[in-house]
């Protein structure tokens, strides 16, 4: 039963670089599934613009406006131009996320690096975005709120920030990844414990199987999906207050 | 000559302790989400809709501790190589 949760990693060497560069191949290779997932699922959302009252068309429409109301209701006013930042990290995590529920496959995010990347880019986007909105002098000023010695909570809380985001996300979905290679043989162990043979578990070992992922792969990702988007409008929010 | 098994015991037991330390706080905090939801939408229904939304991106941050104490519990599992 060793190597649940574990990642595949290959190592090459650069010879300019004089280092040795690490890179996970299952990762990239799903990500790009998911990336090729969402532009084929664009396309057809957008070919379907011109016929009058597509199914697909509406609901995605009503995803956007809902998310681009709770944008104007976080960011007075400036929110709109933040709504397809939110959405595009919504849709990605969330297929990211039910690409797990596929056997054979894996999610993207249940890689910290894809969940760091997505923080340290929600990170760095919100800090520019309050630069640019208070200017740099109310930026730097607003580590030293209330008094003057706040300096290193502040900063502590900022880092914190971004790797409670990023490591909510890897969390939940490693948790169920590990639910789901944990399955079977808790359901073969139960059965040949009891005494009955190892081939009458399969109706057991498929039924829950199939609740594991309805819940942590299906409920589970959605959820975790919304909560990071949203969170990632809140922290943009906070930072851009006056 | 034991070391190894006396490793594994303590990683076994530490994760275990780890796990459940871990999810007392967050389970509390749950449970007082869901109860207040509960009487916030028995005293005013139509703000259910809105209130289901809120509630469960709450349950998700509370729940995030649980989700560190067990990343830790599955460390200790898989780094001492015990499962």
């Amino acid at each position: 039963m060793s190597g649940i949760g574990e990642i595949a990693t290959k190592t090459f060497y650069v010879p300019g670089l004089e280092t040795n560069l690490t890179y996970n191949p299952q990762t990239m290779a799903f990500t790009g599934v998911v990336m090729f997932g969402i532009l084929l699922l664009a396309f057809v959302v957008v070919k379907s613009k011109g016929k009058k009252l597509s199914r697909i068309f509406t609901v995605f429409e009503l995803l956007y406006k809902a998310f681009d109301d709770m944008a104007e209701e976080a960011m007075h006013g400036a929110g709109r131009k933040f709504t397809p930042l939110v959405f595009t990290i919504f849709v990605f995590v969330l297929f990211s996320n039910w690409l797990g529920v596929i056997p054979g496959m894996q999610s993207p995010t249940n890689d910290l690096n894809t969940c760091l990347a997505l923080g340290i880019l929600v990170f760095i986007i919100a800090h520019t975005s309050a630069i640019m909105k208070k200017g740099f002098r109310k930026y730097i000023k607003s580590y030293f709120e209330p008094f003057f010695f706040f300096l290193p909570m502040n900063i502590i809380g900022e880092v914190g920030k971004l790797v409670s985001h990023s490591f909510r996300l890897f969390g939940n979905i490693f948790a169920g990844a590990i639910i789901f290679a944990l399955v079977g043989p808790v359901v073969i162990k139960t059965f040949n414990a009891i005494g009955l043979p190892t081939y009458s578990a399969t109706p057991a070992i498929l039924g829950t199987y199939l609740a594991a992922q309805a819940f942590f792969g299906l409920f589970v990702g959605t959820i975790q999906a919304l909560v990071f988007a949203l969170l990632a409008l809140t922290y943009i929010a906070i930072l851009r207050e006056e | 000559m034991y070391a190894n098994e006396l490793i594994k015991a303590v990683a076994f037991m530490s994760s275990a302790i780890a796990m459940g330390m871990g999810a007392v706080g967050s389970a509390i905090g749950i449970g007082r989400i869901g109860a207040k939801d509960i009487a916030g939408s028995a005293r005013n229904p139509e703000a259910e809709g809105p209130l289901l939304k809120t509630m469960l991106i709450a349950m998700a941050i509370a729940s995030t501790t649980a989700m560190y104490a067990l990343l830790v519990a599955l460390l200790l599992l898989f780094v001492t190589g015990t499962l």
